[in-house]
């Protein structure tokens, strides 16, 4: 399954269950370190926000988008 | 000098940026000597190997604890208010807070926020339990419509964002004081001198939020001092009640028993 994260493409694996499409616990997983899981971030799928309680029930399909979004300074 | 903000009682009536500082540790003592307890952030993607961002979230998560502070989120970036209203849910989840700088841009020449936009999201917002600090240009009816629909605290803008123009209508920023006397006005956006800031709380307005003029100063641990010095003068000068200009001059010392040099 092909999606994009944060602008870039990203080829996702498939889950041990082949009958279940990968959730976005599963792409964040693939993305981020595991060191990285654990920072402060927020995340929506194609442009709509996902809570946190809901990555791991969150199926995802081809072609979807996610952005996953960390605290930077502003103004 | 106490500002209240949605409830939360404040020690310093200065609302403060975090970016464009020299150094995150530059940036942290130029807040702590502002005084400020509001400090603004932003959500941005990232490279999963880039480490600044969580170095600068440890710096800002100190500052706020160190002055038992409040962060307020903004929307930079967001031109829409379906975008806003997206990242204004991840920003409730992330930072634990449901105030927002709400930041809809419309021109990207000078940053000017979209009115039509502005007031779409406030509404939405609102629906959505957020305590909303919307970033407006200087029109009073906007303002007014802000007010409306529920935005306790209003923040027009002096100028365009980093632009260090100071109070571009005073005209426009004094009748938005006027007739919203309930309203909580922050001046946000354009200020560039200490003066600047004192010109608007001698105006009446309860509050400045800048970021530039303190991160770009050579000196921003001092420019922060400066400007915290600035907003007592202008808000105890409110308060004290500044005389009226008038057109002929008065003398100030009494003219009775004139020394006989003036006698002719």
């Amino acid at each position: 399954m092909k999606i994009h994260i944060n602008g870039e493409p990203l080829n996702l694996q498939q889950t041990n269950n082949k009958d279940l499409a990968p959730n976005i616990t599963d792409a964040l997983r693939q993305y981020l370190s595991p060191k990285q899981q654990e920072m402060s971030f927020a995340l929506a799928l194609n442009s709509d926000f996902v809570n946190k309680s809901q990555y791991a029930s969150t199926r995802l399909n081809d072609g979807d988008s996610i952005d996953v979004l960390f605290p930077i300074h502003g103004g | 000098m106490s500002l209240t903000i949605y409830g939360e009682k404040l020690n310093s009536r200065l609302l403060i940026g975090t970016a464009l500082y020299p150094s995150p540790d530059i940036m942290k003592q130029a807040i702590l000597a502002s005084g400020s307890q509001v400090v603004t952030l932003s959500l941005k993607r990232q490279n999963p190997q880039e480490q600044s961002g969580q170095q600068i979230w440890q710096y800002i998560q100190d500052i706020v604890k160190q002055t038992n502070g409040f962060l307020l989120p903004n929307t930079a970036g967001c031109k829409t208010a379906k975008e806003v209203y997206t990242l204004a849910q991840m920003s409730r989840e992330l930072f634990q807070t449901s105030w927002l700088k709400l930041e809809v841009i419309g021109d990207d020449y000078n940053l000017q926020p979209d009115p039509i936009e502005l007031l779409k999201a406030t509404d939405m917002l609102i629906k959505a339990g957020f305590n909303v600090l919307p970033y407006c240009t200087d029109d009073l009816v906007l303002c007014q419509r802000l007010y409306d629909l529920g935005c306790e605290v209003i923040m027009p803008w002096a100028s365009p964002i980093g632009t260090g123009k100071g109070l571009m209508n005073p005209y426009n920023l004094e009748t938005i004081r006027t007739r919203l006397p309930n309203a909580t006005l922050i001046l946000d956006a354009g200020i560039g001198k200490p003066s600047d800031a004192c010109l608007a709380m001698e105006m009446g307005y309860d509050g400045i939020l800048l970021n530039s003029a303190v991160a770009l100063a050579d000196d921003p641990v001092l420019m922060a001092r400066a400007f915290a010095n600035s907003l007592n003068s202008g808000e105890q000068a409110y308060r004290a009640g500044i005389m009226q200009p008038r057109q002929t001059a008065h003398p100030s010392t009494p003219t009775l028993d004139t020394p006989f040099w003036h006698q002719s």
